[in-house]
């Protein structure tokens, strides 16, 4: 009797204990899959009979899963990219700091001058290009100043 | 005597022209300390030869560098230009979206940058 007691309750023990196993996996399989599904896959992919509208469902949820796709490759491309930003994270060669310094040096030249038309515009913004970011933000300041204290005089309506 | 009816129709004709012209307003350029607004039109059209306002944007392919600057100048010569290193989108929208038919309003900081672009495109700019 105390034998068949023990048998009962040992197959409860198992039982129970398989029965939360499979119970964990299924929550942690059903949490994964709800945590890495793309937006664009939670549109239902099976096809769908054409409505009383005339419309086919399945081309309709074709269309939205590509305007999903289209606006977060939209989003992606309007942030700063890696690449970009990585950029100005690399050291300058010695070349290419020689060569800001003396794009820098020139804008100082052309301000200097007194006189801003369309010929130092265009001199401007070919040394404007070379200039770091930091550069090119203080030579801006500085012909902005120039320009609205007098110092430098406009001799075109489109200074920069 | 025989020359009063055509003088009278072209006459009429005018009228009926200046009639349907379509509601016009003008906004003359004005320049402040921190900001400047105006019409482009009506700093092209207006009969002093000093007013003007507009924008221009920079960009280059072998630069990551870009800006956008606005200036203006009122009948009296006042002037104010700024400019805006590495904009976001939609202040060079703003600025790009300039046409004849443009007021523009903008801000500018103790430094010179541009700090607010508004354009408004209508016909009765024009």
């Amino acid at each position: 009797m105390v034998r068949l007691w023990s048998v009962c309750a040992l197959s409860v023990a198992i039982g129970a204990g398989v029965g939360w196993a499979l119970h964990g996996s299924s929550s942690a399989d059903t949490n994964e899959a709800q945590a890495t599904t793309p937006v664009a896959q939670l549109v239902p992919s099976r096809p769908q009979p054409a409505g009383p509208s005339g419309l086919d469902l399945a081309q309709l949820h074709a269309a939205i899963r590509e305007e999903l796709a289209a606006a977060s490759m939209g989003q992606a491309a309007n942030k700063p990219s890696a690449t970009t930003a990585a950029k100005e994270d690399v050291p300058a060669s010695r070349e290419l700091v020689a060569q800001r310094r003396e794009a820098m040096q020139d804008i100082q030249t052309l301000m200097a001058s007194g006189e801003w038309g369309d010929k130092e515009r265009t001199e401007f913004q070919q040394k404007f290009a070379v200039l770091d970011p930091e550069q090119a933000r203080q030579a801006l300041q500085q012909i902005m100043k120039g320009l609205n204290n007098g110092s430098i005089q406009a001799l075109t309506n489109v200074p920069l | 005597m025989k020359e009063l009816p055509i003088i009278a129709s072209v006459v009429a004709t005018l009228a009926v022209q200046v009639a349907n012209a379509g509601y016009h307003y003008s906004t003359p350029i004005t320049v402040g300390t921190g900001g400047a607004y105006g019409g482009v039109h009506s700093a092209r059209t207006s009969s002093d030869s000093n007013q003007f306002i507009g924008c221009a944007a920079y960009g280059a392919v072998n630069s990551s560098s870009t800006y956008v600057a606005c200036s203006a100048r009122d009948s009296a010569g006042h002037s104010l230009y700024c400019a805006t290193y590495n904009p976001s989108f939609y202040v060079w929208q703003a600025a790009m979206s300039v046409n004849q038919a443009s007021i523009i309003i903008f801000n500018v900081d103790s430094s010179y940058n541009c700090t607010y672009i508004y354009v408004s495109n209508s016909s009765t700019n024009l």
